[in-house]
């Protein structure tokens, strides 16, 4: 009996045990739920707001100006394409900076000297990184909006944010595939799609870029409202001077001249600034997109990554830079340009000590004088007076000239008539009217490389896509003995072929 | 063969002791015309033996006259039926008397009828020593292996019993009894047992001994923990447990300890190889979030997860007084750990603290002293030397000095001759106190401890390197008055703060360089501003304070109940709590005056904190010959984790820099995780006749930390054990010093979950993962960017785990030897993988296609040498030998291991150049080409001696380790040794370059310099710089060498003060010991310690003396 009540007492505890557990486990799932971090957002939570989609796109300015490694900004360590090694590396590949260093060790200048290897070519794998990170940070965008249902996140938030990500990918994949050539086209945030990518004809990197710039084009504000006023938020205009490049490169030359024109005709928003001292200042009429610098940085505070990078230490000309102006670009200004007297400036005292210490006598040095604050006057609680120039008034008309010296409506006289635009406000004379086409195109790439020297690698792409680049640099003396044409490619960093099989290296590296 | 030898001699010793043989029992008897009961009653009051017999058994032997002097039984017997018709057989130590005239077997046996044994039920108590009653005892009767298990109240009742049988009561650490079951009633006391095989050792959910167990648990006790002088109870484990590698990772008491099991799982440099520790049944939470994260090389930075530290962190058992834990065990394999599933991938270590004793309240209090001095130090050059060496230097590079090349020639005092080890390796002390009462019935058990050291590690500084520590642990047990409910609690409570300063490399500074301090007591960085080279100076570090305070709370309430015999419902409910604050100031004070410096700090607060609820059933029933002990639970683990790390800058004053008020810019970060873990455990362990064992052990648990639909993992075990020397045919062939044969096998699988949260979510973030500055804000908008690759398909990794076994017992399990060979293989392992940068980063957490294998032997020896009243000698030897195989890897070529790592050969291996030796022409170091192209190359971006020339593999895991420990007890005095020996390859102490300016060297090294063209020798010319040749030397194999060693680890002499004389002062006892750590090494190594570095702070020796009194 006792034993029956016992075997009927443990049937009873057996039951209730595996319904304890069943329902532990079924519960398991519910168990295992955590909540979301609190120290970050999850996707989801970004783009269920305005405010918070929009932080995401300050995400990618930020990154763009101050770098990737949270504040560790750029400007004179250069790791970011967008932040001043663009213009360092391209302009001593080409003709327009020596380093200073390689003076006492050539050696050491293998961009100077065009003797890039896969291996010593150290700026390969910021450029790639840096423009790669640009580029994954705005398909994030893209793709966050889109998969958004958040009622919140209102459409002409999500339609603005698309297009200005779309730019930044364009504007990555411009500087890309114009260092590198045939790259890798990631169009999603997924590893697993990505992982594998072979590279992607060049032809192809351009199509994408227009499709792009197209898409921000149609959906940006035609008015500087993103950045109450200051020209620091990619607008239209922006994409369209930026789309009249991509066109203008891909020899695309109606609509490359379409393109600058509209941008302009724009005259309520645009206008050449009479003095170039004013081109690159916060309010300039002339600047299409500019990067503004956060005051506070601990880095670059009021001065900009070119600033940093390219003027003499110290303010008042003191303490040697790092790079000086090659004579092949000092000889190409023409008597009275006011570029060769405001924007390049010069020192002989190496001392760092700045004024009053004592002087360092050097040889003279030149260097571009663009960016007016450098590291030594940089003051974190001044405003800055200029900001990082990206896209300017003055491109407009040279990609309209250049076009029109290449048959878009118009003709020589109308390239030369935008060519005198351009050298009139530097102080020049007008061009002769009687050039022939072929002048005409010489007359636009000589106004190109004074204009643009020492930014943003124009001079460095130009040579390259009018294939002048040989003729150009091989005989230059700092780059005896000439390596090859293969250099006009930088190679593709060793890291990222091991990893992906699918990615080749440029020929001859 | 060494380990061969040492058996050798164990057996040795241990036949030369003279054994005390068994006493045959003897009888002596005078009797006449005695009655049989009578006679009978003499002989069993004399031997304990019963005998049975039918009542006409008397009449038919009559009166009897038997007269035997010290003569055995079976004499004794004859000699009584010698004239009888009786006779009598001897079944299972009764002796059954039967007419000889009766039935006989077909043996000739006399047959027992079945009648003549009642039938009767037995009923009784099983005790222990102090009267607690023993649940759960075994009480089987050994004629059929029947029997049944004590009642919660330790009560039991058995039918179906013959008069005859005798009953088998055991229970798990104490000495089996065996008892008659005539007497029907019975209150048998167990004593707890002094065989290691029978002693209870601590397993996964429960308790076990060495003679049941299938999976590989090892344990130390307390008295191993006690005797040692050490901060941190993890490394009392060093060289104890074979296969377990106890690294500490720097000189200072509260460095984090590296501890790995059975090698290297992981091919990720960043996985620490931290096995899942457990402290009274809730899970220690190992978060690693903060700014310095833990890798394999430096582990867990426990209980820090922010801010900036010199020890790396803050390690969670240095929180533990070593005096409260009863054991630490290591669970090794997949048998023992299965039933941690996927958290027992790197093993399992459990820690129970010491609990009450029922009996008189005792009061302990304990005062000891101890010193820390460094184990050695370097003979470096004095002033003439060095200098001699450094104007030689320049004499060959060209160069006469200068004030700018050589301030130490040009500059400085040259009459100065410093011994900078002297003066920055400063011995310390510290003084520690303890106290513990403890008590309790057979009801309700206490203990109440508490401790406090207060100390210094070796320092430059008298104020600086301290540790305070103070810690309280309380723990309480009851029992209901039916033993049925019963409730322990357990809270322990540490702190620590610590004051610490970093200074590098003493030994190798100038001998001649300027003092630390000018006259007004400010860092002299005037005298190397004087040679322009003010950012050289070596001292700034000794006034830049790391303070770092913690406080770790460990608590667990278990609640149990019998609901009716053999079956148990209990749950442990268990929370921890680590709080860490720690600050790293950089002084104005310590930073050259011209350059007018402001001081800065980082400050670091972090709290984890976690709670843990394990519900649980235990079955235990007796079927059919065998016991069946069936276990299910469920645990539920909730751990959070979150720092604070704050960057404070431009405090104008070294007094504002006690808080981040004072600071005109300040910049913080957060850093967070929080995970969930459940799981579903259960194991089954049939037990026939303690000869054949099997059981069954897995778990399916879930973890928040994988992405959605990949959450839950299933692992499990089987495993056998076979105890041959039961087998009656076994025991009959073995010799009779053989008292144990046992063999063990399982296979089964654990796992590893990733101990980064929220990896499969994509995170956005205004500054980078985990925590770089913050991204400056655009726009007047503080960003917000993704900060890491998402990878939703990450899944459970497995290790695979073999062991086999074997256990031998000689010499009724006086010498006993345990020995394991294992293999355990790590694939699918979770690692950070790597991936093309334009996938947006360049890795993602996922499972790597890696297979990593360890496999090694692991041999345990224990001897009772000597076990006499008065004086015993015990001795412990243990032996291990891992070897870790890259065993594949599809794909390396497409991952940067490629350059790393090699196929079928150890992750620990380096890949060098072949070092040829000194040119004697030039007295430049040469290399091997050993790609025959004509120049020496040495790349990071090619696998070696594919693409560069190092062409040398040097694995750089020990080879094997070992440890012996004597214990020598002689009535009170204890004296007690361990001696470790590690075979291992170590980098060689002075890698560097003779005559670099402030860089010190060896005389050694000195007086077999290289000096004019012709010299044979093995050091280089001396030089101000180094060249490429010798850039290349610490990446070849000339720069490593044997760094086997011999060392005596500890040493610790007791004395307690006999009874008497401690009771004249009124206390129960008084205990003296003095103790060594790191005595002394031996070794062909170059240097001090071939564990660290040349240059880097030895570890200290330590010197302990404490009194303990007992009341």
């Amino acid at each position: 009996m006792k034993m029956k009540r016992h075997n009927v007492k443990i049937k009873a505890i057996c039951l209730l045990l595996c319904i304890f557990f069943c329902t532990v486990h079924m519960a398991c799932k519910k168990l295992i739920a955590v909540d979301e971090p609190i120290n970050t957002l999850t996707t989801t939570e970004i783009f269920s707001t305005d405010a918070t989609a929009t932080a995401s796109m300050a995400g990618v300015y930020s990154t763009m100006i101050n770098g990737s490694i949270g504040g560790s900004a750029a400007g004179s360590s250069g790791s970011e394409f967008s932040a001043g090694v663009t213009t360092i590396v391209s302009a001593q590949s080409s003709d327009e900076l020596y380093a200073y260093s390689s003076v006492s060790n050539p050696s050491a200048d293998v961009y100077g000297s065009n003797h890039l290897t896969a291996l010593n070519a150290g700026y390969s794998t910021p450029i790639w990184t840096s423009a790669y990170d640009i580029i994954y940070k705005s398909n994030s965008v893209i793709e966050g909006i889109s998969a958004s249902r958040a009622s919140m996140l209102h459409d002409s938030v999500r339609n603005e944010l698309t297009a200005e990500a779309k730019f930044a990918r364009a504007f990555s994949y411009f500087y890309l595939t114009n260092f590198f050539g045939d790259v890798p086209m990631a169009l999603t945030v997924d590893f697993n799609k990505t992982e594998n990518l072979a590279r992607m004809p060049q032809q192809q990197v351009y199509r994408q870029i227009i499709t792009d710039l197209k898409a921000a084009q149609a959906a940006l504000p035609a008015d500087y409202s993103g950045g109450h006023g200051e020209r620091i938020i990619p607008n239209k205009w922006a994409a369209t001077l930026l789309l009249a490049r991509a066109y203008l490169y891909t020899g695309d030359y109606a609509d490359a001249a379409t393109q600058a024109s509209a941008v302009i005709n724009n005259s309520s928003l645009f206008g050449l600034e009479p003095d170039i001292n004013n081109v690159f200042s916060t309010t300039s009429r002339e600047a299409v997109w500019q990067l503004k610098q956060t005051a506070t940085d601990g880095t670059l505070k009021n001065a900009t990554p070119e600033g940093i990078a390219l003027s003499a230490s110290t303010t008042d000309h003191h303490g040697y830079p790092n790079y000086g102006l090659t004579n092949e670009l000092l000889s190409a200004f023409e008597p009275g340009d006011q570029r060769r007297v405001k924007w390049v400036d010069s020192t002989d005292d190496a001392n760092q000590g700045g004024p009053g210490s004592t002087p360092q006598p050097q040889p003279m040095i030149y260097y571009p004088y663009k960016y007016i604050i450098s590291f030594g006057n940089a003051d974190a609680s001044q405003p800055p007076p200029q900001y990082y120039t990206v896209l300017r008034l003055a491109e407009a008309y040279l990609i309209r000239a250049e076009a029109e010296a290449n048959g878009a409506t118009g003709g020589a006289a109308a390239a030369i008539a935008d060519l005198n635009i351009i050298r009139n406000r530097a102080g020049l004379p007008n061009l002769s009217s009687n050039l022939i086409q072929q002048q005409v195109i010489s007359a636009v790439a000589q106004e190109r490389r004074i204009e643009f020297f020492a930014e943003w690698g124009h001079r460095w792409f130009d040579l390259k896509r009018t294939g002048q680049a040989h003729a150009a640099l091989s005989a230059i003396p700092a780059k005896q003995p000439w390596a090859g044409d293969y250099q006009l490619l930088y190679p593709i960093p060793q890291s990222e072929i091991i990893i992906d099989h699918f990615l080749t290296q440029n020929a001859g590296y | 063969m060494k380990i061969f030898r040492l058996l050798l001699l164990f057996i040795c010793l241990l036949t030369n002791v003279k054994l005390f043989a068994q006493q045959q029992q003897t009888i002596t008897l005078s009797l006449k015309n005695a009655p049989l009961e009578t006679v009978l009653a003499q002989i069993k009051k004399q031997t304990g033996i019963s005998f049975f017999y039918n009542k006409d058994i008397i009449s038919i032997a009559g009166k009897i006259t038997v007269q035997a002097e010290k003569k055995d039984l079976q004499t004794v017997l004859n000699l009584c039926f010698k004239n009888t018709p009786v006779t009598y057989a001897v079944v299972n130590n009764i002796v059954v008397l039967v007419n000889k005239n009766a039935k006989k077997n077909a043996d000739g046996t006399p047959e027992l009828a079945n009648d003549l044994f009642t039938q009767i039920t037995v009923h009784g108590f099983v005790y222990n020593t102090q009267g607690v009653r023993l649940n759960g005892a075994n009480v089987i009767i050994k004629r059929s292996h029947l029997g049944t298990t004590t009642s919660a109240n330790g009560e039991f009742t058995l039918s179906g019993v013959r008069t005859t049988d005798t009953l088998r009561i055991s229970f798990i650490g104490y000495d089996a009894q065996r008892v008659l079951a005539s007497d029907g009633e019975f209150s048998i006391q167990l004593k707890e047992t002094k065989n290691e095989l029978d002693a209870v050792e601590v397993q996964a959910y429960g308790n076990t001994t060495k003679r049941l167990a299938i999976g590989e648990i090892s344990q130390v006790n307390a008295l191993d923990i006690e005797r040692q002088p050490i901060s941190n109870p993890m490394l009392a484990l060093k060289g104890l447990v074979p296969g377990v590698l106890i690294t500490p990772t720097s000189g200072y008491s509260n460095a984090p300890v590296r501890v790995e099991i059975r090698g290297r799982n992981s091919i990720d440099p960043t996985s620490v190889s931290d096995p899942l520790y457990i402290i009274d049944g809730v899970p220690l939470i190992q978060a690693n979030i903060g700014l310095q994260q833990g890798g394999y090389q430096t582990g867990s930075t426990g209980l820090q997860q922010a801010g900036v530290s010199f020890s790396g962190g803050q390690s969670p058992f240095a929180m533990l007084n070593p005096n409260d834990i009863e054991s630490i065990t290591v669970l090794k394999d997949a048998a023992a750990t299965a039933m941690y599933g996927s958290r027992a991938g790197n093993g399992v270590i459990i820690i129970t603290t010491k609990k009450g004793k029922a009996g008189k309240t005792q009061f302990e209090a304990s005062a000891g002293q101890m010193i820390n001095r460094v184990i050695g130090q370097y003979a470096m050059l004095n002033t003439t030397q060095y200098l001699q060496m450094r104007r030689e230097a320049l004499r060959n590079d060209g160069l006469s000095p200068t004030v700018a090349n050589a301030p130490d020639i040009a500059l400085w005092d040259t009459t100065r001759n410093i011994d900078w080890q002297k003066q920055l390796w400063k011995s310390a002390i510290s003084s520690h106190i303890q106290a513990t009462l403890s008590g309790g019935s057979e009801l309700s058990t206490f203990r109440i401890s508490g401790s406090y050291v207060s100390g210094q590690d070796v320092s430059p500084l008298a104020n600086e390197n301290t540790n305070k520590s103070a810690n309280v642990s309380f723990n309480f047990n009851h029992h209901s008055l039916n033993q049925k409910l019963s409730v322990g609690f357990t809270a322990t409570y540490g702190y620590t703060a610590a004051n610490q300063i970093s200074v590098g490399g003493a030994s190798t500074l100038a001998p001649d360089l300027p003092p630390i301090f000018d006259k007004n007591g400010n860092l002299n960085y005037a005298s190397w501003n004087a040679a322009g080279i003010g950012t050289s100076f070596p001292f700034g570090g000794l006034l830049q304070p790391s303070i770092s305070s913690s406080d770790l709370l460990n608590s667990s309430l278990n609640v149990g109940y019998q609901i009716i015999n053999g079956l148990k419902v209990n749950v442990i409910m268990g929370y921890n709590l680590g709080l860490n604050n720690n600050s790293l100031t950089t002084t104005i004070a310590s930073q050259d005056p011209i350059n007018n410096p402001s001081a800065s700090a980082y400050f670091g607060n972090s709290r984890t904190d976690g709670w843990n609820i394990t519900p649980q059933v235990d079955y235990s029933r007796q079927i059919g010959r065998g016991k069946l002990t069936a276990l299910m639970g469920a645990n539920l683990n909730n751990t959070t984790a979150t720092g604070i790390t704050t960057s404070a800058f431009g405090y104008t004053s070294d007094l504002l820099t006690k808080s981040v008020n004072n600071a005109p810019l300040v910049s913080s970060y957060q850093n967070y995780s929080q995970s969930k873990y459940v799981d579903l455990h259960g194991r089954l362990n049939y037990n026939w006749e303690d000869k054949y064992i099997i059981e069954v052990s897995g778990n399916r648990d879930g973890s928040s930390n994988f992405g959605p639909g990949r959450q839950f993992g299933n692992f499990g075990v089987a495993g056998a054990s076979w105890i041959a020397s039961e087998e009656k045919w076994l025991k009959k062939a073995l010799p009779a010093w053989v008292s144990l044969v046992k063999f063990n096998a399982s296979y089964g699988t654990t796992g590893q979950y990733p101990n980064i949260a929220y990896q499969y979510l994509s995170q956005w973030a205004s500054s980078t993962y985990g925590g770089g500055t913050p991204f400056y804000s655009y726009n007047g908008i503080v960003p917000q960017v993704p900060i890491h690759a998402v990878n939703q398909d990450y899944q459970w990794e497995t290790d695979k785990q073999l062991n086999i076994a074997m256990d031998l017992g000689f010499l009724e399990d006086r010498l006993t030897m345990h020995a394991a060979v294992y293999r355990k293989r790590s694939d699918n392992q979770l690692a950070s993988l790597p991936t093309p940068v334009f996938t947006g980063f360049a890795n993602v957490e996922g499972n790597s296609k890696a297979d990593v294998q360890n496999s090694g032997v692991e041999v345990n020896l224990n001897a009772r040498l000597v076990d006499a009243k008065d004086f015993s000698w015990s001795a412990a030897l243990a032996f291990s030998h891992n070897e870790n195989k890259l065993l594949a890897f599809p794909g390396i070529q497409y991952t940067p291991y490629y350059t790393t790592l090699k196929i079928g050969k150890s992750l620990n291996t380096v890949y060098l150049l072949h070092y040829l030796g000194i040119d004697p022409q030039t007295g430049q170091r040469g290399y091997e080409d050993f790609l025959k192209n004509g120049t020496i190359s040495l790349g990071y971006n090619t696998p070696p001696g594919v693409g560069d020339d190092r062409g040398v593999a040097i694995d750089l895991s020990p080879k094997f380790e070992s440890s012996l420990v004597n214990n020598f007890i002689y009535k009170g005095f204890n004296l007690v040794f361990q001696f470790s020996y590690r075979k291992m390859m170590a980098i060689s102490p002075y890698t560097q370059t003779g005559g670099i300016f402030n860089i010190n060297m060896p005389l050694s090294v000195f007086n077999n310099s290289w000096q004019k063209p012709g010299d044979i020798s093995p050091n280089p010319r001396f030089s101000t710089s180094q060249g490429n040749s010798d850039g290349y030397f610490p990446n070849s194999d000339g720069a490593y060498t044997d760094g086997s060693y011999l060392r005596l680890q500890n040493v610790a002499f007791g004395y307690a003060l006999p009874e008497k004389m401690a009771k004249k002062v009124g206390m129960q006892g008084i205990r003296l010991m003095v103790s060594m750590e790191n005595v002394f090494t031996i070794s062909k190594y170059p240097g001090i310690d071939p564990e660290l570095p040349f240059g880097s702070q030895p570890q200290a020796k330590t010197f302990n003396g404490q009194v303990t009194l007992t009341f």
